[in-house]
Formats: C-alpha cells, structure tokens, sequence
C-alpha cells in the first residue's frame, strides 16, 4: 500500500467516525415512536457504534503497519503530475456545476465549453488532439443539449 | 405475460433493438479496462425513464451479460482484466495470446461463456418461482436475518480485509438512514436540510461512486501506450473435439458460477476464481494452468457468466441482491415503481418474465456479437481516455440533473463521487456500500415490524428456526477469519 492509499485508509476512517458520532448525536434529538418497541433512532445509533468500532480496528491496523507517508519510492510521489490533473479536473468539474446552479449558461454550451477543457487538460499531445476535442465538445454538448431537451422532454439547468 | 409471450415481447423491433444495443454497448464497455458494466447502467438508469419497465430491464440485462463477456478480450489482448471478473482468464488467456494462439484464447472463452450463460438460466428458471413461493412465507425476523447475512457474506469476500468490507457496508447502511422513518413519519438524520427529506437518491449515489469515483480513480493512474498483441481469427470457432473434452469443466464450472451468484452478493469474480481454482485442482495437467491452459480460460468463462443467471435468482425472488450490478438492476425496478421482493411474481410477473427471457436472449446476442465484434474491439482498447473520461463526467452530470431536475442531486452525486475514489484508494469494496445503502431501509424496516409485532421482544432471532439458522451463519461468516487462524495454528 503506497502513502496515498494509507492517507486514503486514514481519511475514510476518521470520516466514518465522524459521521457516526454525528448521527449519535442527532440520534439522542429523535423522539421515541408511539406504537412501537425501539423508535426510529435506536437502529441508526447501532450502526453509528458498529461504525465507529470497525474504523478504530482500521485505524488501530494501520498505525500498527506503520507504512510511511511519504518516501522516496512511493508511486504517487513519482506521479505528482496525475494528481496536479485530478485537481484540475475537480476545480473545473466544480465551476462548471456551480455555473449550471447558477444557472448563468445554458446547459449546452457550458458542456461544450468544460468538455473542450477537459479534453485537452487530459491531453499530452494538445495541437495534433485540437480538431478532435472541439469536434466531439460541440457534437457532445450540443447533441445532449438537444437529445434531452427535445427527445427526452427533460428540463436542463 | 408468461415466459413465452415474454420470448415473443422481446422479438418485437424496439425490444429486440435494444438487446442488440444493450449487450454490444456491455461488450465495449466491458473491453475497456477501467470501465465496468456497473458503470454503464448507472449511466443509462436516467435514459430508462422514459421506457416501458421491460424495454429498461431487458436493456439492462443485456448490458450486465454482455459487460461480463467484454472483459475477456482485453483480458487475453492486453493482459488487462476489462472487468473484475475477468482477472482469472487473463493467467490463461494472455499465456496462449502470446504463444500465437489469441484467437483460440478468445474463441474458447466465448463459448464457454456461452455455455455458462446457458446453464444459469436453465436454473434460473427452475428455482426462481419456487424460491419465491418460500419467501413468500418469511416472517419480519427471517428477511432480516437474510439480509444482516448477505451482507457479512459479501464483506467477507469482497475485498483483502473483513473489517474494511464490513466498514464499507456499514458506512452504507448509516448513509441510507437519511430521510423520512416511514414508521413514524418524521424527518431524521437530515441535518434541516428539507432537500434530504426523502434521503440520498439512489441514482445520484450509484453514479457518483461507480461513474465519477471511477474517473477520478483514472485519473490517477499512470498512463502508457498499452500494448495489444497480435490477433489472428485462427481457431476462434471451438471445434466439436473441444467441446468434448471440455464437457464436464464446462458444466462443473457453470454449476459452480450459478451456485456462488445465487450466494447474495458474491459476484462473478468470486465465482471464476472458485471454478478456476476447483479446475486446476481435479486436472491431469495442474502445472498447465497459467501457461495457457485451455482449460482454464473456459472454466474462468463459463462460471463469470453463469453468476449473472445465479445472481438474478435472489433478486427476482426475494428481493436480495445476488451481485453488485444487480443493486442497478433492483434500483431501476424500484425507480420504475416496482418494489423487489417475494410478491414480485404475483404483483409484476411480466417484469419477471421479461428479466428472464432476455437472460437468455443476451447470451444468444453476446455469442453471435463476440464473434462479429473481436477484430473491431481491438480498435476500442486503443480508443484515448482523453476522450473518454470528459464524457463519462458529462453523462454523470446530465443523467443525474434530468432525473431530477434539481442540482442538488448534481452536488450529493459529485459528493458520493469523493467518497468512492477514497474507498478505492483506501481499499474499501465497493460492493458492501452500495449493497448495504439498498438493503439497510429494507433490514431496518422488518425488524421494527417484527418487534412490533411481538411487543419488543428479541426472541424470534432465536427461536424461529429459519432466523436462527440465518444469524448463526452470520456469526460464523463474522468470526471464520479469527476461527481459520486458530485451526491454522494448531495444524
């Protein structure tokens, strides 16, 4: 398991206990039911300790591995550049969302436009990929735009 | 609508298009690793909306078949599993590949997949109603117990450590919790925000962690040029001495691919490894498997696609899962209106019958369309991820927003998508979370009735002998790590 997985583990973890010590907490709020023995709280409050006991042995487990956080043979390190794209892709996934709640472009052509971003963020080879990412950005975001819209009868942002 | 008239249905020109549709659309997916059948149902649940409940089932029965079968040729081109259920074909396949022989690798794997596909049904047909006629007569207590079952059963198998499956199944069932206590009619867990009133869509979850969790998992992979060996079309026909001296892996390996599809929540990548490893132990020539053993591709292939009939038994009867891709499955009747469960075939028997005819009718289709579509399917294992993630994440986002109409769903979609990429990073199964999100409001609900029932008391979990036997089974599923350790220390 390389230190990305481990932080991975970790994170997931204590996003589970999290969560658990939250439901408990709403769980003590939730009135008992009238016509019946345990009331809508007591399952989710078991789970939430069930919860909380099986992430502390996954926590307990990976202190005890010891693994490193980082070191010079980590995958992830040698591939910094992967994770500089992931980020890219979620800062534009994330705009072109809120821009589509905002509800400031119509739906197509804001997927044309996060499509063709898209496109050649991902790609190492931009010039020769260009006429082929705005071909598929305006076939795609336009098509969607109108097989939904049209077709499928359905609202758009 | 009774099977034959379902036959009949499906022969009809939309239905049949769709089938055709469906299972090439699996088999491409399936080829393209990274990709998954779950993934493109979850993307083609909202399209679904707008079908009649049998075109969406059968089109999606058609998918998870032919997702199945894809994955063997990347297995044997590229060395590559396309789906997970393939990762045993390719010790077999890609040896024989490389030996010069990938088009007799492919040719064995598409007729033992056949074969497989075929076996399961013939069970599926049979078990199926009587299943159903037994589950009728479930007491509140039983289905929970069935339920609390399955889902240590798949946490026990579905990844390296028990308690991260069984971390992940839990943090599955507390996330279903959200919403309206039917029970009582009152919100809870939903934090005053009223968009949570009828708890996380299953939709926006299942695509957020199988479709945008996958991409990002992509994203993070290193890149290379793959390399895809050379094909040749000779000896993809498996000829009439093969099929003989293949006969009884073929049927040994489908009985035990059905069996283990029908065990809620195990899939097909269980299932090929149990076959494979069964084979290689009752062979003559043990030290063949993984240098290209014929042998071992068909009883990888026959006992993947023979999980997809097996796992649909439970599903149709009870109500219970029997395989990842059938949560999308359940999740699309449910969508559709249709509750899963015992009373299926009284209340939905059409919808039965469709599921199952087109069963078979994928396996017809995938057979024929594995043959035309190999040497084109070599061209898709090429095709950029470039191109091919933007739009997977484009899908996600329409999908999810059309059926709704809220961006809401949008948001708690890319939210689950974080979720499922940590869980992959983590090494936390898929397959527990979303089995136990769907089945967590099921289990919750049965057990409140039954105490209900009996003023409060616990009792029935051990005294009504189907409970007992299902909750003792849970413990023994719970404690087999720690109680195989200890026999493995004293021998």
């Amino acid at each position: 398991m390389d230190a990305s997985e481990s932080r991975a583990e970790t994170a997931l973890a204590l996003i589970a206990i999290a969560l658990s010590a939250l439901f408990l907490f709403e769980g003590t709020k939730l009135k008992p039911g009238v016509f019946e023995p345990i009331g809508p709280g007591a399952v989710p409050m078991g789970v939430a300790v069930v919860t909380i006991i099986l992430s502390l042995l996954v926590l307990h487990a990976r202190w005890r591995a010891a693994a490193p956080l980082a070191g010079p043979g980590d995958a992830q390190a040698a591939l910094p550049e992967r994770w500089l794209l992931l980020l890219g892709v979620a800062a534009l996934t994330l705009v072109y969302a809120a821009l589509l709640h905002a509800g400031l472009v119509r739906y197509g052509y804001a997927t044309v436009v996060y499509l063709l971003a898209l496109f050649l963020l991902m790609s190492d080879r931009v010039r020769q990929d260009l006429s082929w990412a705005i071909a598929l950005a305006l076939a795609f975001g336009l098509g969607l735009d109108y097989v939904f819209r049209y077709l499928l009868v359905a609202d758009l942002p | 609508m009774g099977l034959l008239d379902s036959f009949v249905y499906l022969m009809g020109p939309w239905p049949l298009f769709l089938c055709v549709l469906g299972t090439a659309l699996g088999i491409i997916v399936g080829a393209i690793p990274g990709l998954s059948g779950a993934m493109l149902i979850a993307l083609t649940l909202p399209l679904t909306f707008k079908m009649v409940p049998e075109e969406a089932m059968a089109l999606m029965v058609c998918m998870y078949t032919g997702s199945i079968t894809g994955g063997l040729v990347s297995a044997v081109l590229l060395r590559i599993p396309g789906t997970p259920s393939n990762v045993v074909t390719v010790f077999d396949g890609y040896a024989m590949a490389q030996q010069g022989h990938a088009g007799r690798a492919l040719g064995l794997g598409v007729a033992a997949s056949f074969f497989g596909a075929v076996f399961a049904w013939g069970a599926l047909v049979l078990l199926t109603k009587p299943l159903a006629d037994i589950a009728v007569r479930f007491t509140p207590f039983d289905y929970f117990a069935l339920v609390l079952t399955a889902l240590v059963l798949i946490s026990s198998v579905s990844g390296k450590s028990m308690v991260k499956g069984l971390l992940a199944g839990m943090i599955g069932v507390l996330l279903a919790f959200p919403g309206l206590d039917e029970n009582t009619g009152r919100t809870r867990f939903t934090m005053g925000a009223w968009q949570l009133t009828s708890g996380f869509d299953i939709l926006p979850v299942l695509v957020g962690v199988f479709g945008v969790g996958t991409v990002m998992a992509e994203l993070v992979k290193p890149t290379g040029k793959l390399q895809v060996l050379v094909y040749s079309s000779s000896g993809l026909w498996m000829k009439w001495s093969e099929w003989k001296s293949q006969f009884w892996n073929l049927l040994r390996s489908s009985a035990i691919g059905t069996w283990i599809g029908i065990l809620p929540g195990i899939g097909a990548s269980v299932g090929s490894l149990v076959a494979y490893t069964v084979a290689k132990n009752v062979s003559s020539k043990p030290e063949e498997f993984g240098n290209g053993s014929p042998s071992g591709i068909v009883a990888s292939e026959a006992a993947n696609n023979a999980t997809v009939g097996g796992a649909l038994i439970p599903l149709l009867a009870i109500g219970i899962p029997g395989s990842v891709i059938d949560v999308f499955l359940m999740s699309a009747m449910m969508i559709h209106g249709i509750q899963p469960g015992p009373l299926l075939f009284e209340q939905h028997s059409s919808i039965v019958y469709v599921v199952i005819a087109a069963c078979l009718l994928s396996s017809v289709l995938m057979f024929g369309q594995m043959y035309l579509m190999i040497p084109f399917l070599r061209r898709v294992l090429d095709v950029p991820r470039q191109f091919v993630l933007p739009l997977i994440m484009v899908f996600c986002v329409v999908g999810v927003f059309a059926s709704s109409n809220r961006m809401f769903d949008v948001w708690i979609m890319l939210g689950f998508g974080v979720l499922g990429f940590l869980m992959e990073r983590g090494g936390l199964p898929l397959g527990p979370f979303v089995i136990g999100f769907i089945l967590a409001p099921i289990a919750e609900s049965r057990l409140r009735q039954g105490l209900m029932m009996t003023d409060g008391s616990y009792l029935p979990l051990v005294t009504q002998p189907l409970t007992l036997t299902l909750m003792l089974l849970a413990v023994l599923l719970l404690f087999w790590p720690l109680l195989r350790a200890v026999w493995r220390s004293r021998h």
